[in-house]
């Protein structure tokens, strides 16, 4: 549905993005990842005809939107957008906001859809009431709305929780999936919030000044990352010294590991070890001694050092509650393993 | 007890003097010149007035709202300096505006010898009505011009990428969301525009066209009948009033106010030959808002200045200055106030009170400078007795002459001028901002400062920047109320125009352009740093 | 966006009350005035007595080069306030028993009779000036008096019309002056006393009648301004017009004119004139000096400066007229009493409205 050739973007001469390429089916929901000032907004800008492109080219459903020659103008993509802070027109009722993008529609088709949005959105007791009446949630359903009323071919969501309470971040992004995929959208969001992004993506795209370090599904992006960036960024862990065996398990401390990756035999490579990886158990041959825990309701995190000073994590059920300073046993529990072969950079 | 809720009458009360004055007059028998007027007078003149009023409404509005929007949102030639140059014109008084016009674009002006060597005919010469209109138009424009480039700037780009993302063109986008937005803000301009038409005399007397406010001058000038003259200003305020309501009715429950913070501004990128259509459009408007009738002024001046200047210039402007400035500080102040309890306070009696406290500036100058002066004149009075009865002997009170009347009377006049840019400042502060401020445990004054303040801090510039160029230009007040020896350049107007010598009078009102212009460069240089 | 100084902002609204307080608490007649043109006062060294406080509507520059040469001369300082007539007469009358000023000196018999009638005057006990002014141009009681002359004539362009076809004011209304005819609108008070002095000469049927032959030959609709009238006849616009002869003689001074002015013989009534002119008001402090500036105005030494300085006509027949003045030649003033023109003036401006002169 989407695809992102060779993008490069920049400001007065300052690269903000530099080549990216993606490409997401249709019917799935992207999220692009990153911090701020990686690019990710810009890069939504640009598929949404906000900016032209210096290099590279979008097309949209096999349409071409934009190269360094053309420039669709926004208005005419088959593209939505909902806005960070939804922008919905503070002087129009929530179902004027829906109906504002409907001209093309005659009346009754106008309401039509409009009443069909808000069924959709479960809002359709709202419909006379101005944007400044409703909770944020609300408000969030009613820029979704707008921009799903149509029917574009892709949606991209810019930030869309970042203005709501954290403690409704969940709830509602949950909510937003379902409706999404309720619609039959294809989506595109970016957010810095990897809970978020795991929460709401069939596909992830991690981003860093202005380059696309991995763009895959969002289990490999967190059990397949492709280099120490993107390994570091999204999900983090403890790191462990291993060293290749003949039969391509990795020896490290706590024990061998299968692995995929093909290293040659004898190489040391550093292992990523999530903190589920690592579980906890009284009856454990090996033991590590508690750095410091966190405290997450059904769970601790507890960080952990072994006796050659590597550092790992550990999610162990809350009801092990260990002090600080205790030694507690520990085995692996991973069926594979992220290793990165070790550079003289590192 | 609310203190907000007490501020809004008390501020509305002393600003009601005049109006006490004004609607008092009913009760004065004056039936036969009623019936004259009503016959002969009343039904050219609301004819006229209508007119008037609505095309200078529209023009404004055209002009004001394209400049300002052309200026904040569109990159083009010389946007920069057109940002604060088309300002500019609000220095210059209506009375001098049309003075000067009237010479450029007269039968014996420099316009007409030009027309006459092109085309050999005499350049036609429009009407006392659409003369009027278009001076009126390049004079007050500035008001809604100020307004709308607030708004623009402050809903920025997104509102438009709202409506590009929903499958509107710019233009439609424009139309349908950055005018919307700005509703009120464009409101508030041509309201302002609209209370200066109609209190206008200055320039509807130099074309001779008749209106409201010309019928109001002859019933009192001409038929000695004061209390007739009130009685027509009663009409119309009643009108005006009627007006305010209706627009408050008419925008309902819907708000205009930004949700969040704008994102950075840039600027729309047209096409090379747009670009130049904007430039033009702007070139225009400031060529003949304030190139062609200062020029004018200019030739004048030097003209004239080894007959007209004099040291005492120096005296004119100084009284001019501390006059604006201290006007301009108490008047803003006391929008502030009246902003303040309006949100605090949002209570019958302090939206009432707001209306009643800024209609002062739809009354013909010179109406409303006799009405304060008389309550003032009898509170002295009441004073003085009271003083007598207690201590018998005891000196007088007299309050008329004092530069404190002065300035009470100018905020009676031009407190809706203030009133204007810092209410659409409130209405950017969405109430879930000071709920946010106080769940942060901000106190209310360290809401004022922190929070309400640096999104007010506009507005208020803006209000007091017109405050000051509309005292300095003020004459009817200036007069009546001024203590002995207190001249100032617009009263220095005054001698030389009532005696018809208007090429002498382009010395003092070049003066009280540039005086108005350091502000205006004031207010430039804060835009571009702050 | 503008980010003022929280502090700043604070002291200033805190200096401007104490200003305000320090400004408001005494500001009597403190300002030096009757200034020198170079902004020197001749006030303090000369001036024993308490000042004479004027109102006055004639405009600055005409009065106050008077009043310097009256306070050189007798060493009464004179304080002065501008405005238009109406509001110093409502100024007077709100500030009643308190009212600084002793003098209203002001323009035109309307508004000298207006402020009579507003009970604003008092007579004044001065046989000087009730032998040198003529009775005509005073008020019978002795409220006010006038000092200055403005005749309201004709003017007519010398290229197209000779002075034998013009008659008076009257014949204007004439068909053969059909869009010829030149007007200035009738809502300045010159034009209004002419018309009632009209109406108190032949009646208000016929004056109603003549206005209305007047505005049926407009050349062109009313102008705001003498000179623009004088200007459009220079400009072969219209041929005939009715002005105040100062405003010729001004543009005169620094112009060949092709514009001559007509003055309409004494058989018809003669030439319409109208007054400035002052009053002592009724609740004067300084009734003495008020009386002394009246009477210094009405004298040699006030008339030439008073008249002069405008292009006037004294009201004292014997003063030198200006040499611009001069050249005009003599005239007959019509002799109808001034107050006259006030009287009627309210049914001049009705009758004005109802012919459709604007």
């Amino acid at each position: 549905m989407l695809q992102v050739h060779q993008v490069h973007q920049a400001y007065a001469d300052t690269a903000v993005l530099n080549g990216l390429d993606l490409s997401l089916d249709a019917g799935r929901i992207g999220c692009l990842l990153g911090n701020s000032g990686c690019g990710k907004t810009t890069l939504l800008r640009c598929i949404a005809g906000f900016e032209s492109l210096r290099e590279g080219h979008i097309d949209v459903d096999g349409v071409r939107q934009s190269d360094v020659h053309l420039h669709v103008s926004p208005e005419r993509r088959p593209v939505g957008m909902v806005f960070q802070n939804f922008a919905l027109l503070p002087h129009l009722r929530v179902a004027d906001n829906i109906a504002f993008g409907l001209h093309e529609l005659n009346a009754g088709e106008r309401n039509q859809r409009v009443d069909d949005m808000l069924h959709l959105v479960e809002l359709a007791d709202k419909r006379d009431a101005y944007p400044h009446q409703l909770s944020g949630g609300q408000q969030q359903r009613v820029a979704l709305a707008r921009a799903l009323a149509r029917r574009p071919k892709l949606l991209l969501l810019d930030e869309p929780f970042s203005s709501l309470d954290a403690s409704l971040r969940h709830q509602i992004g949950i909510e937003v999936r379902d409706l999404l995929k309720q619609a039959g959208a294809t989506a595109l969001f970016v957010t810095h919030d990897q809970q978020e992004a795991f929460a709401l993506a069939d596909d992830i795209g991690v981003m860093r000044e202005g380059r696309l370090l991995q763009w895959s599904s969002a289990y490999d992006v967190y059990h397949r990352p492709v280099s120490r960036e993107v390994a570091r960024f999204v999900g983090g862990g403890g790191w462990l010294a291993g060293s290749v065996q003949s039969d391509g398990h990795i020896h490290t401390a706590l024990g061998a590991l299968p692995c995929a990756q093909s290293f040659a035999p004898g190489a040391t490579v550093d292992v990523l070890l999530r903190a589920d990886d690592v579980v906890h158990n009284d009856a454990a041959v090996l033991s590590a001694r508690v750095l410091d825990k966190q405290f997450r309701g059904a769970s601790f995190l507890y960080r952990l050092q072994l006796d050659d000073g590597s550092e790992l994590e550990s999610l162990v059920p809350s009801h092990h509650n260990h002090p600080v300073g205790d030694s507690i046993g520990i085995e692996l529990a991973a069926d594979h393993c992220i290793a990165f072969a070790r550079t003289e950079f590192d | 007890m609310n203190p907000w809720r007490l501020a809004a009458p008390v501020i509305a009360l002393v600003m009601a003097m005049p109006l006490c004055v004004v609607f008092g007059s009913v009760f004065v028998p004056t039936g036969e010149t009623w019936t004259h007027l009503a016959t002969y007078v009343l039904p050219a003149v609301t004819r006229n007035t209508v007119w008037l009023v609505l095309v200078v409404a529209v023009g404004t509005l055209l002009v004001g709202t394209l400049s300002a929007w052309l200026t904040a949102v569109v990159e083009f030639p010389g946007r920069g300096f057109f940002v604060w140059a088309m300002m500019l014109p609000l220095a210059v008084p209506g009375y001098v505006f049309a003075f000067a016009l009237a010479g450029v674009f007269g039968y014996s002006g420099p316009a007409s010898d030009l027309w006459r060597t092109v085309t050999g005919q005499p350049l036609p010469q429009w009407g006392g009505g659409a003369a009027s209109a278009s001076c009126l138009i390049l004079g007050l424009y500035p008001y809604v011009y100020l307004l709308a480039r607030q708004a623009f700037l402050t809903q920025g780009r997104q509102s438009l990428e709202v409506a590009q993302s929903l499958g509107l063109t710019r233009l439609a986008g424009f139309w349908r969301v950055a005018l919307p937005l700005a509703r009120p803000w464009l409101a508030a301009g041509v309201a302002l525009v609209i209370m200066e038409t109609l209190a206008d005399f200055g320039t509807v007397k130099v074309f001779n066209f008749d209106t409201f406010t010309t019928a109001i001058y002859a019933a009192w000038f001409g038929l000695f009948s004061l209390p007739a003259a009130l009685q027509l200003s009663a009409v119309l305020l009643l009108a005006v009033a009627a007006a305010v309501v209706l627009e408050r009715f008419w925008r309902g429950a819907s708000r205009f106010s930004a949700q969040n913070g704008s994102a950075p501004q840039r600027r729309l990128q047209p096409s090379v030959s747009q670009r130049w259509l904007a430039f033009g459009f702007c070139a225009l408007v400031f060529a003949l808002a304030f190139v062609i009738p200062v020029g004018q002024l200019l030739l004048w001046a030097l003209a004239h200045a080894e007959v007209e200047w004099m040291p005492r210039y120096w005296g004119y402007a100084r009284s001019s200055l501390i006059l604006a400035s201290a006007a301009a500080l108490l008047v803003t102040s006391l929008a502030l106030l009246l902003g303040f309890a309006d949100r605090h306070a949002p209570a019958r009696t302090t939206r009432i009170s707001v209306i009643v406290a800024t209609l002062g500036y739809a009354l013909p100058g010179t109406v409303l400078a006799v009405g304060f002066f008389a309550v003032i004149a009898g509170l002295g009075h009441a004073l003085s007795a009271a003083v007598e009865w207690l201590s018998p002997g005891a000196a007088g009170v007299t309050l008329t002459g004092t530069l404190l009347v002065m300035l009470l009377a100018y905020a009676a006049r031009f407190l809706a001028v203030a009133y204007s840019p810092i209410t659409s400042g409130f209405e950017r502060i969405t109430p879930t901002l000071d709920e946010a401020a106080r769940g942060l445990g901000a106190s209310g004054w360290r809401i004022l400062r922190r929070v309400h303040w640096p999104l007010l801090s506009g507005g208020t510039a803006t209000a007091a920047l017109l405050v000051f160029v509309d005292v300095m230009k003020e004459l009817p007040i200036t007069l009546i109320t001024r203590p002995f020896g207190w001249d100032t350049l617009a009263t220095r107007i005054f001698q030389l125009t009532t005696e018809g010598e208007w090429e002498r009078a382009a010395l003092p009102a070049l003066a009280v352009v540039i005086a108005g212009l350091a502000p205006v460069l004031w207010l430039q240089r804060q835009d571009t740093t702050g | 966006m503008i980010r003022l100084n929280n502090f700043g902002v604070l002291s200033l609204v805190g200096l401007l009350c104490a200003g305000l307080v320090a400004c408001g608490g005494n500001d009597g007649p403190a300002a030096p005035a009757a200034d020198t043109s170079d902004g020197t006062s001749v006030t303090e060294a000369a001036a024993p007595a308490q000042p004479v406080v004027v109102y006055s509507s004639r405009a600055e520059q005409l009065i106050q080069p008077i009043f310097t040469a009256f306070t050189e001369e007798t060493g009464i300082a004179v304080e002065y306030i501008t405005d238009s007539a109406q509001p110093l007469i409502e100024r007077i009358k709100a500030e009643a028993d308190t009212t600084p000023a002793s003098v209203l000196l002001t323009v035109d018999a309307g508004v000298l009779w207006y402020a009579a009638e507003q009970g604003i005057l008092q007579p004044m006990a001065s046989d000087i000036v009730s032998a040198a002014v003529p009775q005509q141009y005073r008020d019978p009681d002795g409220l006010w008096t006038g000092l200055s002359l403005r005749a309201r004539t004709i003017v007519y362009d010398t290229r197209k019309v000779s002075a034998d076809e013009l008659v008076g004011y009257a014949d204007l209304a004439d068909s053969r002056w059909a869009g010829k005819l030149c007007l200035r609108t009738s809502k300045k008070v010159y034009n209004q006393s002419l018309v009632a002095t009209m109406i108190a000469s032949m009646g208000e049927e016929k004056t109603e009648e003549i206005v209305r032959g007047w505005v049926a030959n407009l050349a062109q609709p009313e102008f705001s301004n003498d000179t623009k009238l004088i200007e459009a006849i220079e400009d072969g616009r219209c041929q005939v017009g009715i002005v105040n002869s100062y405003y010729f003689g001004r543009l005169q001074r620094d112009n060949e004119l092709s514009a001559a002015l007509f003055w309409q013989p004494a058989e018809l009534g003669g030439v319409h004139v109208n007054v400035s002119g002052a009053g002592i008001t009724a609740n004067a402090p300084n009734v003495a000096g008020a009386t002394a500036l009246l009477e210094w105005l009405a004298g040699p030494a006030g008339q030439e400066l008073f008249a002069g300085l405008n292009l006037e006509f004294p009201v004292l027949g014997d003063v030198p007229n200006d040499p611009i003045v001069a050249a005009w030649g003599e005239f007959a003033a019509s002799e109808q009493p001034l107050i006259d023109a006030g009287r009627l003036q309210a049914d001049a401006v009705k009758l004005m409205a109802r012919a459709g002169y604007n």
